[in-house]
C-alpha cells in the first residue's frame, strides 16, 4: 500500500450549509487519503455525510473549506469545465437510483461520456459492446431504461460508469434500491473492478457489503469516527465470482 | 324503490352535481388567485387574440354578414348598363328608366338617383352641399320612414312641382343643430329657394355620402330638357326591388331581353356600336365588395393569432398541470374520477379563458371608432359596426373553444397513482405531454411564420406602391377645391371668367411658384363625378367601323401650367399656353398611353380627336406621360387633357406649388381671393397631393399596420411560448442534466443540448410554416398590388427573426440550466 500512488488527499475539509441564518456542518475537518487500487467504503448513520463527502470527492459538489487534491493536483485551482473534463476522464459514477436518462436506449446512455470525450463514432460502438459485455447486458443494448429491471438497471449504470475507463469509481449507495441478489451481483462486479485495479470509493449503510472494501470510514455528524482496513476474508462471502471475473478483460486506456 | 325516493336521488344528484361544481368553481378560483402571475400571463394572452379577433369580427359581421339593414333587403337590387364590347359600365338616362320601369316584370319598383352639389344659402355662411337627387319611391324602396316631417309623394316627381329637400341625420345634426322645428322651412340651394320637409334616419348610404336629399324637380339639371329625352345622359343610378317570386337570375334574363330590344329601337342613341347590355347587382354585394378581401385578410390573420395564443395558453396550462400531478393522484386516491379532474381543469381553464374573453371584449370596444373609420374607406355599411349580440357570442364562443382546448387537452394524460404519490410528480419531459407540448410549440412557430411572412409582403406591397412613379410630383403642391354655383355660373363664359380671374389672383401670391385649375386632379375624392367623365374619342384618320371599337378617355379640363405645377413630364410637342383660350383654335393634350395605342408607328402629334362624334375636332399639341390618377395600384387609363378655357368647369380645383420657404397663410389667402371675388362662393376643400396620394395607399398602410401589430404580438406570444416550454423542459430534465455534467458535460455542452432540443422544435416548426407561408402568400399575392407568393427577401428576414428570437428564447433556460450545480441537479425530482 505504501508505494502506491495516492488518488485523493483531502486535508481539513469540511462543508457548510447556512439556511436561513443558520449553519448546518455536513462536513467537518475531514482528512482522508485514497490511493490507486484501493476499494474505500464510507459508512455512517443516514446524515452523517456520507454522501456530501462522495460528492465532493466526485467534484460535483465544492467543500467550503479545505483542501482537496486529486492526483496532486488541487481541485480550488479547477475551473468547472476543467471540473466537467476531469469527471469525464477521470471519475465514473453509479448512483443508488441508477440515474439513466430514461429518453436514452442503454447503448445511448452507456456511449454518452465517450461523446462529451470526443471518441469517434465507430470506436464508440467498440467500447459500448465492450462494456455491454462486460456487464452482461449486450441482449439489452436496444431497451429504454424503463424496460429493465432495477439490477439490469444498475449494470447498465456500472457499464456506463466504467466505459470511459475511469481512474476512479464512486458508487452512492449502489445497491439502496437492488433486492440482494442483484445487489450481492453489482458488488461482485465492483469487487472484480478492484481487482483489476480500479480504485472505488463506496457509500453504503449495508455493513454486509463494507465487507467487500479494503478500509472503512466511519462518518457520524460529519467526522470521521474510525478508518479501518477490512480483514480480508473474501471467502467468507457467498457470490460466485469466478464466472464474472473471467468476463472482465484488462482496463485499457479509452479515447484521447 | 318507491317513485318518490326516485324523484329524491334524482334531486339529490342534482344537488350534488351543482354543490361538486360549486366546490370546483371556489377551489379554481383561489388556485387561480394563488397563480397569480401565470393566470394574468394567460388571461391577458387570451385578451389580446380574443380582442383582436373579436374587433375584425365585429366588422366582418357589420359589413358582409349582417343583412343590409333595409326592409327585404336581400331584394334590392342596383342595375347596371354596361357596354360589353368596351367592358364599360354606365348608368342609366331618364328615358331608359322609364323603360325598364314599364317594359320589366320582376321589378316591385324601380327609382333613381344621381349626385349633385349645390351651394347652400340662407343659413349661415354658404356652403357646398353634397345633394342625392331621388325620384319619390327611393324612400319608400329602402323603407326609410323620416324621423321628422316626410319624404316626397309620388306627385312630387312631376316637372313643375315645389322644390322640395329632405335632410339626412347627420346634416340636420351638425347644420341645424337638430332643430325640431325645421320641417317647412326654406332654405337656398344655389339660385331657388327649397322647402324642408323632413329629415331621414340615419342609414348607409350608397353609392355617395349626401347631405340632403332632393326631389327630381327641384334638380336643374333632372328636369331640364336634355336631360328628360336624350337617352345619352346616362347620369343616373338606378335602385330597384325586386318581386319575391323572382330570382335574381330570373331579373338578369329579362333586362338582358329589354336592353337588347333598347339597342334595337333606339340605334341612334347607342351608336359608337355601343352594345349595351343590363345587369342587376345585390346591393349588398355593391356595399360591400371592394372590402371583401382586405375583411378575410385581417380575419384570417387574427384566427392565426387566436390559434397562436391558444397553443401558448395550453402549453402554460400543461406546465401547470405537470407540477399538479400529485395533487392528482392525491385526488385520485381519494376517490375522484378521471372526469371529476377532467371537470376541475375544465372549469379552471373556462374561467380563465371567459376572463380573457370580457377583457378581450373590452379591448375590441375600444378599438371599434378606429377599425369602424378604416372601414369606411370602402363601406358606407361601416356605420352599422357594433359590438351587437353576434358579436358578443362569437367572444363568447371563441373564448369557450379557448378555454376547452387548455382545459381538456391536459386532462388526457394517464395518472400513476403509485409514482406520482411516491415521487411527487417526478417525470421526464418526454412522458410528461412532451410529444404535444413540442406539437403545439411547432404550430405556435408554424403560424407565426406564416402571420410575419404575410404582414412582410404587405408591407412589401405598400411600398412597391409607393415606388410607383406617379407621373406627377406632389410635393409643395397645395389644393383647395371650389364648387361654382351651376346656376350663377350656368354659361362657359362665365364659368372661364371666374376661374380666369381666380387664377390671376393666385399668381399674385408671393410665395406661389407656379399655380393652375384643373377640373380635378389625381387622387382627388371630392370632384369624383368630375374626375370619372369617360368620352368617347373618335380619330381622325380613323374611318366609322362598325366593328371597330372607340377608345374611352378620361377628361381633364386644364390651365397651361398644371402640368408644371404637378411636374409631369411632357414627351413631346408642347404644354397649353395661355393662348390658348376660348377664342384659340381647339387643342388638346393626350397621355402617352393614348398616343401608343392608336399612333404606334408615328407621332400623334397634329392629329386631331373629336369627343362629339365629329361635330368639333380637337387639335393634338402635346404628349405628357401617363399619371397614375387613382393610386399606384391603378394603371393609368387613356387621359385627355383639354385647355379649361375651352372646356371651364363647374369643380375647379385650385392647385399651387410654393417654394416652402415663406410662412405662407395658404387657407386664408385662398379664402380672400374667392370672396373678394364672390362673397357667395363656398370653397368645398383643402387639402395638398401629398395627402391626396397619401389617402390612396391608406387602406394598404393600414392593413399593413395592423398584419405588422398582430406580427408582434404573434411573436411575442411566440417567444413566451418558447421560453415556457424550454424552461418546463429544463425543469423536468434537470435531474438529467446533473447526470450529464456527472459524466463529463461541462456548461457549452448542457447549453448545446437545451439549444439545440429549441432549435430543433423551431426549424421543425418554420419548416411546416414555410409552406403555410407559401400558400397564405399566393393568396396574398392576388389580393395585394405588386407581390410575388414566394419572395426571397421576406421570407429570409422572416425566417432570420423567428430564428433569432427563438434561440434568444431558448438561450437563457439553456444558461440556467448550465447553471445549476451538478449535485443540486442530481437532487432534484
Amino acid at each position: 500500500m505504501q508505494n502506491k500512488k495516492t488518488l485523493i488527499n483531502i486535508a481539513g475539509l469540511s462543508k457548510n450549509y447556512n439556511t436561513d441564518g443558520t449553519t448546518t456542518h455536513a462536513l467537518k475537518n475531514i482528512d482522508l487519503k485514497i490511493s490507486q487500487g484501493d476499494y474505500v467504503t464510507i459508512q455512517g448513520p443516514s446524515g452523517g455525510g456520507k454522501s456530501t463527502l462522495l460528492s465532493i470527492i466526485g467534484l460535483l459538489d465544492k467543500a467550503s473549506n479545505g483542501d482537496y487534491q486529486i492526483s496532486g493536483v488541487s481541485v480550488a485551482q479547477l475551473s468547472g469545465s476543467q471540473m466537467a473534463k476531469v469527471r469525464n476522464r477521470e471519475i465514473g459514477f453509479i448512483f443508488q437510483d441508477f440515474n439513466l436518462i430514461g429518453d436514452m436506449t442503454v447503448s445511448q446512455n452507456i456511449e454518452l461520456p465517450l461523446i462529451y470525450r470526443g471518441v469517434d463514432k465507430s470506436t464508440r460502438k467498440i467500447k459500448v459492446a465492450e462494456v455491454l459485455k462486460r456487464v452482461n447486458m449486450s441482449e439489452r443494448a436496444k431497451h429504454l431504461p424503463n424496460q429493465l429491471s432495477g439490477g439490469q438497471q444498475q449494470r447498465v449504470a456500472v457499464a456506463r460508469a466504467l466505459v470511459g475507463n475511469p481512474t476512479l469509481l464512486l458508487a452512492d449507495e449502489p445497491t439502496g434500491n437492488l433486492d440482494s441478489v442483484n445487489g450481492d451481483s453489482v458488488m461482485q462486479l465492483l469487487s472484480e473492478l478492484n481487482a483489476q485495479g480500479v480504485t472505488i470509493c463506496m457509500v453504503t449503510h449495508d455493513s454486509r457489503y463494507a465487507h467487500f472494501s479494503k478500509r472503512s470510514i466511519h462518518l457520524f455528524d460529519g467526522e470521521v469516527v474510525k478508518n479501518t482496513s477490512v480483514q480480508e476474508d473474501k471467502s467468507s462471502t457467498t457470490i460466485e465470482t469466478r464466472e464474472v471475473a473471467e468476463l472482465l478483460p484488462t482496463p485499457t486506456q479509452v479515447g484521447a | 324503490m318507491s317513485l318518490q325516493q326516485d324523484v329524491l336521488t334524482v334531486n339529490t344528484h342534482k344537488n350534488n352535481m351543482i354543490e361538486k361544481i360549486g366546490i370546483d368553481v371556489r377551489y379554481a378560483l383561489s388556485r387561480i388567485i394563488s397563480q397569480l402571475f401565470t393566470s394574468l400571463i394567460i388571461v391577458l394572452t387570451l385578451a389580446l387574440s380574443i380582442g383582436a379577433t373579436t374587433a375584425i369580427f365585429s366588422v366582418v359581421n357589420g359589413l358582409l354578414f349582417q343583412a343590409t339593414p333595409f326592409k327585404d333587403a336581400e331584394n334590392l337590387v342596383i342595375l347596371e348598363q354596361k357596354d360589353i364590347a368596351k367592358d364599360q359600365s354606365y348608368g342609366f338616362s331618364a328615358s331608359e328608366i322609364l323603360d325598364y320601369q314599364n317594359q320589366s316584370q320582376s321589378f316591385e319598383d324601380i327609382s333613381e338617383y344621381h349626385n349633385m352639389t349645390f351651394t347652400m344659402y340662407g343659413h349661415g355662411d354658404p356652403i357646398r352641399v353634397r345633394t342625392g337627387v331621388v325620384s319619390s319611391n327611393f324612400f319608400s324602396m329602402l323603407n326609410l320612414t323620416p324621423i321628422l316631417g316626410r319624404t316626397f309623394t309620388e306627385a312630387e316627381d312631376d316637372i313643375g312641382a315645389e322644390p322640395l329637400v329632405v335632410l339626412t341625420y347627420e346634416f340636420w345634426q351638425s347644420e341645424f343643430n337638430a332643430s325640431d322645428d325645421i320641417v317647412n322651412q326654406s332654405v337656398e340651394f344655389n339660385n331657388r329657394s327649397h322647402k324642408i320637409i323632413g329629415v331621414l334616419p340615419h342609414f348607409p348610404q350608397f353609392p355617395d355620402v349626401n347631405d340632403v336629399y332632393m326631389a327630381i324637380p327641384s334638380c336643374p339639371w333632372r328636369s331640364s330638357e336634355n336631360a328628360l329625352s336624350n337617352r345619352g345622359m346616362r347620369m343616373m343610378t338606378s335602385f330597384a326591388k325586386i318581386k319575391s317570386d323572382f330570382d335574381l337570375e330570373d331579373v338578369n334574363n329579362e333586362i338582358a331581353t329589354i336592353a337588347g330590344n333598347l339597342n334595337k329601337t333606339y340605334p341612334e342613341a347607342y351608336s359608337d356600336n355601343a352594345k349595351m347590355s343590363a345587369k342587376a347587382l345585390s346591393l349588398h354585394d355593391e356595399l360591400v365588395k371592394s372590402s371583401r378581401p382586405y375583411l378575410y385578410t385581417l380575419l384570417a390573420t387574427t384566427l392565426l393569432l387566436f390559434l397562436i395564443a391558444c397553443a401558448n395558453v395550453t402549453n402554460l396550462t400543461l406546465s401547470q398541470h405537470a407540477k399538479r400531478k400529485r395533487e392528482f393522484a392525491v385526488r385520485s386516491s381519494l376517490g375522484a374520477s378521471k372526469a371529476q379532474i377532467a371537470q376541475l381543469l375544465l372549469i379552471e381553464s373556462l374561467i380563465l379563458a371567459l376572463s380573457g374573453g370580457a377583457l378581450g371584449l373590452i379591448f375590441a370596444f375600444f378599438g371599434l371608432d378606429f377599425l369602424k373609420d378604416f372601414a369606411s374607406n370602402f363601406s358606407s355599411l361601416a356605420s352599422e359596426i357594433s359590438i351587437d349580440t353576434n358579436v358578443m357570442l362569437f367572444a363568447l364562443t371563441i373564448s369557450i373553444i379557448s378555454g376547452m382546448i387548455a382545459g381538456i387537452v391536459p386532462s388526457f394524460s394517464k395518472i400513476n397513482l403509485v409514482s406520482s404519490l411516491k415521487e411527487g410528480g417526478k417525470s421526464s419531459y418526454s412522458t410528461d405531454h412532451g410529444i404535444l407540448r413540442n406539437g403545439l410549440l411547432i404550430c405556435q412557430f408554424a403560424l407565426s411564420l406564416t402571420l410575419l411572412i404575410s404582414a412582410g409582403l404587405t408591407i412589401k406591397s405598400l411600398n412597391n406602391l409607393q415606388k410607383v412613379d406617379a407621373g406627377f410630383s406632389p410635393q409643395n403642391v397645395e389644393i383647395s377645391q371650389i364648387d361654382l354655383n351651376w346656376t350663377v355660373y350656368n354659361t362657359a363664359q362665365l364659368r372661364w371668367q371666374i376661374s380666369q380671374q381666380i387664377l390671376q389672383e393666385v399668381e399674385k401670391l408671393p410665395y406661389v411658384t407656379s399655380s393652375a385649375l384643373a377640373m380635378t386632379y389625381p387622387n382627388d375624392t371630392v370632384g369624383v363625378n368630375y374626375n370619372n367623365i369617360r368620352q368617347s374619342v373618335q380619330l381622325d384618320d380613323r374611318d366609322f367601323d362598325p366593328d371597330h371599337v372607340l377608345p374611352n378617355a378620361f377628361l381633364r379640363p386644364i390651365t397651361h401650367d398644371y402640368f408644371k405645377t404637378i411636374d409631369s413630364q411632357l414627351l413631346q410637342g408642347r404644354f397649353f399656353s395661355i393662348d390658348d383660350d376660348d377664342k384659340a383654335p381647339n387643342v388638346i393634350i393626350i397621355n402617352q398611353k393614348l398616343a401608343k395605342k392608336w399612333w404606334p408607328n408615328e407621332s400623334a402629334i397634329n392629329h386631331s380627336i373629336s369627343l362629339d362624334q365629329g361635330r368639333t375636332w380637337f387639335n393634338i399639341v402635346g404628349i405628357i406621360e401617363d399619371i397614375h390618377e387613382q393610386g399606384g395600384a391603378v394603371e393609368p387609363s387613356f387621359q385627355i387633357y383639354q385647355s379649361l378655357a375651352q372646356a371651364p368647369s363647374p369643380h375647379i380645383a385650385i392647385l399651387v406649388k410654393h417654394d416652402n420657404h415663406s410662412n405662407i397663410n395658404y387657407e386664408q389667402d385662398i379664402r380672400n381671393i374667392v370672396t373678394q371675388l364672390d362673397s357667395r362662393q363656398p370653397i368645398s376643400k383643402f387639402e395638398n397631393l401629398q395627402q391626396a396620394l397619401d389617402n390612396s395607399v391608406a387602406l394598404q398602410r393600414f392593413l399593413a399596420q395592423l398584419l405588422t401589430i398582430f406580427s408582434i404580438i404573434a411573436l411575442v406570444m411566440t417567444v413566451s411560448g418558447v421560453s415556457g416550454v424550454m424552461s418546463y423542459m429544463v425543469n423536468l430534465r434537470t435531474r438529467e442534466i446533473g447526470i450529464r455534467m456527472a459524466i463529463g458535460a461541462d456548461k457549452l455542452k448542457v447549453i448545446i443540448l437545451i439549444l439545440s432540443y429549441g432549435m430543433r422544435l423551431t426549424l421543425f416548426g418554420l419548416l411546416i410554416g414555410f409552406i403555410s407561408a407559401y400558400f397564405s402568400g399566393d393568396w396574398l399575392s392576388e389580393q395585394l398590388f405588386d407581390i410575388k407568393a414566394f419572395d426571397f427577401m421576406i421570407y429570409g428576414i422572416a425566417l432570420a427573426v423567428l430564428l433569432l428570437i427563438s434561440f434568444l428564447a431558448c438561450l437563457l433556460p439553456a444558461w440556467r440550466a448550465s447553471s445549476i450545480p451538478p449535485i443540486h441537479a442530481l437532487k432534484s425530482q
